[in-house]
Formats: structure tokens, C-alpha cells, sequence
């Protein structure tokens, strides 16, 4: 390439302009042709302006080359034994439908990008502000040499080999999406991610619906939804989802996916059901929904439908169970903890209850957890078993509810799946500060994130529910 | 005659090495941008029928821009030129004044020229940066751009013309650097 023109002339520069705009005339045409035809210079700064605008155009996914790459080998492939008419009628017939469904999409992607740049700038007010072109900000977390997580803007196009941890990345529509290593993927834009090998998880609000997923041989598009896509690099992948509806689309056949429903696809066979597996996405589905880290014999929940969660028993943990995404906050809730700081223990510090209501104006959101201890079996009369760990969310805590009774006034609004009560001792779900039992403890920190607990659990379920910002 | 399966085997690889370098030849030959994958996937075409007159996949790439040139002059000539060329005079000209061989250090490894592309849009303004984005990532023309940033159509296709010369000038550089 070379540019030998440093300054065409203005005539050269607008009939340039219009022709890549599509919007030059008969008349433009004939100056630009006859402008070029006498100058060898202006003609290759023509070519230019081709190969930058088309180089440009490969960075957009329609046109990308891993795409182009993948398509003409498939083709290629089916074609053997066909005649020498029948496969450009195929193959045009095919891609102008995909760009016709592609112009609708871009229609639509492109006003919730505008309208949703606001949550990405409020979600990360504490790290830099993404530039206009970035469309999500990316976190790295679980690197061994890195002890505190780094933050980073992606921009469309971006390509990203994940070799260690996880990544989490905070689009601006508002879609959340953890990615674990190993890992290839693409954002080609703020509504689709190309996954090329690895496993993500992603949930998606309203401002995300429409968001897609593609692998090498199928599209998941998210019709409201949380749900994880498997990705391996024959291109072979895996769909599962966890709660809501996706579409997923390979080679022409269309489905649709409700939650706790599994699909396989493949370059050699139609989309297969599958069963519903979800040991693939144990790292990046806790990310997705919001929980940072654990430790000790606290951890996050399995990841299942929020039925399959609320029903879950555990011997051996404190389960950290998402609840509602996003509510909106009543002008006060019931709630038992406020402030960081050390609640209960033995010696007792605080009083684990208290009554200290989240009071606001009423038009706040905000989102929910449950940490849970529901052993399978039941424990003797004053056995106790004891547990300890701490969680650490995404987001500042706002509220903590260790009492039984808050605890049932809360779970309308908290949750969308009712817990099963409790068998034994269903007046005893909150944790309790003795005196006929071992003090439970509870330790807000002092940046709100970190949640530590020490249950001395019996014969009752143990749980508390904690409040946190929305998104 | 090899068999099928090798046929693909070795076409496949052809494809790899060569279909980055491929689809920018053609869009340096006019084509609209929506068709260049369209004659690509026809290069390929026509290469895998006459696989036989190919006498070593290490001259594939000349080869197939010769097929790509011919595809091309096709297009001059058929009734519906207009929808695959941005101007059949104007292809004719390029197609007179391209060369068949790649030009000594242009970058011919897709993944270099986007990198090379990433680092070079970030020299541009804010500005100009938006515009760009508007135009080749969110698929709008100059009036939309204009109606969305309070510009004329006349200044969008301004700040996209001096983008892309800028570009051009900030690639070639890159692509001397890297050849030295």
C-alpha cells in the first residue's frame, strides 16, 4: 500500500467520500473517473481508501476472517460432489440471508448500546471510564501473580486468549459474561461474543436481550436469560440454560431452549439434546452472577436452576445462592445488620440482630443472596458442626438479615423461587447468638464487599440473606 | 487425480494461508464490500474445480488472484455490475494498475493488519474514532451518523475520508517498519 497524495483536492476527496457512501451520482461517477484516469497518484489513493474502508469492514463479524475461513471450508467440503451450478446459488442464497437477519440485528444492537452506556459507566465508578469505542470493561480475576484483580477496556474487534483464571466482562447493555481459561474469544461488538474454545457463563437483562454467542458451528442468541456455552476447538459446542430462554441456530435448524434444557452441536449432525450438565461452568457462573471469591468451607452454589438451588443440600458447606438479579427496594426493609464490623461470637461483640432497616425513597433496585447451610441428613439434638469462610461480592453489601422472622418477610421480594421450609425447626432459619448454643459470627469488612461467617450449625437449616447493590 | 478427500485436504490449507490476502485484492478492485466475500468464495470455487492446473500449493496465492482478476473483469461486463462493483470504469483502471504479485512489505497475516489497525486507530481523535465506528462497526451511512452527532452528512464523510487517509498513511508506515 502506498499513499504517494498527501493532498488530494477537495473534489477528488468529496466524489471519494460519496462513492464509499453509496451515494455518488452518474454525474460524480464520470469526475471522479475522468479525476483518477489522469493521475496515477489520486488513482492509488482511491485503492486506499478501498483497502482501509474493507480492512476496517473485516473487524466487524459479518465480514471477519474467521468467519470467511470457517464458511468456505464447510462449503468447500459439501460441495465434492455437487454440480458446478449449484454451489454459488447455494452459498450467495445463504450469506444474503445472514446479512439480511444481520441488518435488522445491527438495527436494534445499535440503539441499546446508546441507551446503556449510562450502567456501565455508574457499575464501574471506581475504575477509569471507558472511552467511547470501548463497549465493555473486562476483569481479571484468579491469577496467581496477580493478588488484586485488574480492570481493562475492550473495543470492538478485540481478540482475547485467556490462559490462566477468570474473566469477567461488564458490557454496556448491561449483559455479564465470565469466561474461564483456557480460553479464545472475540467481541466484535457490545452484542456478541465469538467463543472459539472455552467455557462461559452469561446472564443478560432486558437491555442485553438479543445478545448471541457464536461458536464454530452455532448461534445462541439470548432471549432473557441466564444461561453457559461450552465451546471446543473442533467447533463442536454445548448449551445449556440456567434460567429464562435462548434460541440456538446451526446451519438452518432453529431451536429454541428453555432453562434446565441442553443442546450439543456439531460440524457432523444436527443440534442433539443433551443432558442437563452444568459441572462445565462451576467457576464461571459464580463470576457471572456476582460473587467474586470464597474461602474455607464457604462456596457458591452449583450452578442449576433457581428450583434445582432452592431444593440443594449440603453436608459439608455454606452454599452462596444468588437470588433475585434485580428488585426494587420498599421505602424500608427489614433488615438486622448495616455497618461493617464484627457481629456476635463469644465473647459476643454486637448482637447479630438488630433492628436496623435499609430505609431508602423507594426507587432504588437492588440484588440478593442467600448463604445457606441445609445439611442432607439431620444432626442429633446438640450436635453442632462448625463452619467457617467468607465471600466476596462484586459489589458494596448494603444490608445483611440474620433474623427468621426478616428473613421470611424479605423472601417475596428477594427471591423468585420460595425455599422449601425447613423440616425441623422451621422457626429457626436465621443464625443464632446463643446462650443454649455456640454463637454464630458474623464480620462485615470495611469496603462492604467481604462477607465472613462462622455458623455453628445444628439441627436447623442456618442462612442468612445478604442485600447488595443491583446493577 | 487426487482423491477427494485430499483435494480438500490440501484445498483447505489454501484457504487458510490465503483467503485474508485474497479478499483484500478484490476489495482494492472496486468490489463492494458486501461482495468481496461473495467473489472470494468464487475464486475458491473455480480454484478447487481446476485443482489439477495447479502445479504447487506454494504459487497458490498469484494463482488465485488471477482467477480473482478474471471473476472480477466478469463482473465489468454482466448486466447487474453495479450491485457487486462500485463502478465498473473505476475497476477497470485498478484492475489496469494492480499488480498480480503482493507488494513487497504489505502485510499479508490478517491478525498483523488488525493489530497494526488497532494501533493506528488509536492515533486518530475521539472524534474521528466515533465516526469510524458509526460507520464500519455499527453499519451506518453518513446521515445517520450526522443525525446521531450533530453533523452534516458533508463533514461525516470529511472526518471519514481524512480518517482513512490517515490510516492508510499510519499502515504503510507500520508495514515499512515491520518489513525492516
Amino acid at each position: 500500500m502506498s499513499a504517494s497524495n498527501p493532498t488530494p483536492p477537495e473534489a477528488f476527496e468529496r466524489l471519494c467520500s460519496e462513492l464509499l457512501d453509496g451515494s455518488i451520482d452518474e454525474a460524480g461517477r464520470e469526475q471522479l473517473v475522468e479525476l483518477v484516469r489522469n493521475d496515477a497518484g489520486l488513482l492509488e489513493e482511491l485503492r486506499n481508501h478501498l483497502l482501509v474502508s474493507g480492512t476496517l469492514a473485516r473487524m466487524n463479524p459479518e465480514f471477519s476472517d474467521e468467519r470467511f475461513s470457517h464458511s468456505i471450508s464447510t462449503h468447500l467440503e459439501r460441495v465434492g460432489d455437487e454440480t458446478a451450478e449449484s454451489f454459488p446459488s447455494l452459498v450467495s442464497g445463504r450469506i444474503r440471508r445472514h446479512r439480511f437477519r444481520r441488518r435488522l440485528a445491527v438495527g436494534a444492537a445499535a440503539a441499546a448500546v446508546v441507551l446503556a452506556s449510562a450502567p456501565l459507566y455508574l457499575m464501574q465508578r471506581n475504575q477509569p471510564s471507558p472511552p467511547e469505542a470501548a463497549v465493555a470493561v473486562a476483569l481479571h480475576l484468579g491469577r496467581a501473580h496477580q493478588p488484586k484483580p485488574e480492570s481493562e477496556m475492550i473495543e470492538p474487534g478485540r481478540r482475547i486468549d485467556l490462559d490462566e483464571g477468570v474473566m469477567r466482562l461488564n458490557f454496556a447493555n448491561g449483559a455479564v459474561v465470565a469466561i474461564e481459561a483456557p480460553a479464545a474469544f472475540t467481541v466484535p461488538s457490545g452484542e456478541e461474543i465469538i467463543l472459539s474454545n472455552g467455557n462461559l457463563n452469561a446472564w443478560c437483562p432486558e437491555s442485553a436481550h438479543g445478545f448471541r454467542v457464536k461458536t464454530g458451528t452455532a448461534t445462541l442468541t439470548d432471549l432473557g436469560t441466564s444461561f453457559g456455552v461450552s465451546a471446543s476447538a473442533d467447533g463442536s459446542a454445548d448449551f445449556i440454560v440456567l434460567d429464562g430462554e435462548v434460541e440456538v441456530e446451526s446451519r438452518g435448524d432453529k431451536r429454541n431452549l428453555l432453562k434446565g434444557s441442553a443442546l450439543h452441536a456439531s460440524r457432523t449432525s444436527e443440534l442433539e439434546d443433551r443432558d442437563f450438565e452444568t459441572s462445565a461452568f462451576t467457576r464461571t457462573w459464580p463470576v457471572a452472577s456476582g460473587i467474586e471469591s470464597t474461602t474455607g468451607e464457604v462456596i457458591p452454589a452449583p450452578p442449576n436452576t433457581p428450583e434445582a438451588l432452592a431444593a440443594h443440600e449440603d453436608d459439608e458447606h455454606v452454599l452462596v445462592i444468588p437470588e433475585r438479579r434485580t428488585f426494587k427496594l420498599p421505602p424500608k426493609l427489614p433488615a438486622d445488620i448495616r455497618e461493617p464490623g464484627t457481629y456476635g461470637g463469644d465473647p459476643p461483640t454486637t448482637n447479630l440482630h438488630g433492628p436496623n432497616g435499609l430505609v431508602t425513597k423507594g426507587d432504588k433496585t437492588a440484588r440478593s443472596f442467600l448463604l445457606r447451610y441445609n445439611p442432607v441428613g439431620t444432626l442429633e439434638f446438640m450436635e453442632f458442626r462448625h463452619f467457617e469462610g467468607s465471600v466476596t461480592f462484586d459489589r458494596p453489601i448494603l444490608a445483611i438479615i440474620t433474623s427468621t422472622g426478616k428473613l421470611r418477610m424479605t423472601d417475596q421480594i428477594a427471591t423468585s423461587t420460595p425455599l422449601p421450609e425447613p423440616e425441623i425447626n422451621p422457626g429457626m432459619r436465621g443464625v443464632e447468638g446463643g446462650p443454649k448454643t455456640d454463637p454464630d459470627r458474623i464480620t462485615l469488612s470495611e469496603d462492604r464487599r467481604t462477607i465472613s461467617v462462622l455458623f455453628n450449625a445444628g439441627e436447623s437449616v442456618d442462612e442468612i440473606r445478604v442485600i447488595t447493590e443491583a446493577d | 487425480m487426487n482423491s477427494s478427500k485430499t483435494k480438500l485436504r490440501e484445498i483447505d490449507e489454501v484457504v487458510r494461508e490465503n483467503h485474508s490476502s485474497l479478499r483484500y485484492f478484490i476489495r482494492s478492485l472496486g468490489v463492494n464490500h458486501a461482495w468481496v466475500d461473495d467473489l472470494a468464495q468464487e475464486a475458491f470455487l473455480v480454484a478447487y474445480r481446476k485443482w489439477d492446473e495447479l502445479d504447487s500449493a506454494a504459487n497458490a496465492g498469484p494463482w488465485l488472484r488471477r482467477i480473482a482478476r478474471n471473476l472480477v473483469m466478469n463482473e465489468i461486463s454482466k448486466s447487474g455490475r453495479r450491485q457487486r462493483l462500485l463502478d465498473e470504469n473505476l475497476t477497470t483502471l485498478l484492475l489496469d494498475a494492480s499488480p498480480t504479485e503482493i507488494e513487497p512489505g504489505s502485510i499479508q497475516d490478517s491478525e498483523l493488519r488488525h493489530e497494526a489497525l488497532r494501533k493506528c486507530l488509536q492515533r486518530l481523535t475521539d472524534r474521528s474514532r466515533k465516526v469510524v465506528h458509526a460507520r464500519y462497526f455499527l453499519d451506518r451511512n453518513a446521515t445517520e451518523i450526522g443525525t446521531e452527532l450533530e453533523m452534516s452528512a458533508v463533514a461525516v464523510r470529511k472526518v471519514l475520508f481524512n480518517a482513512r487517509h490517515h490510516l492508510a498513511h499510519c499502515l504503510q508506515a507500520r508495514e515499512v517498519h515491520d518489513a525492516t
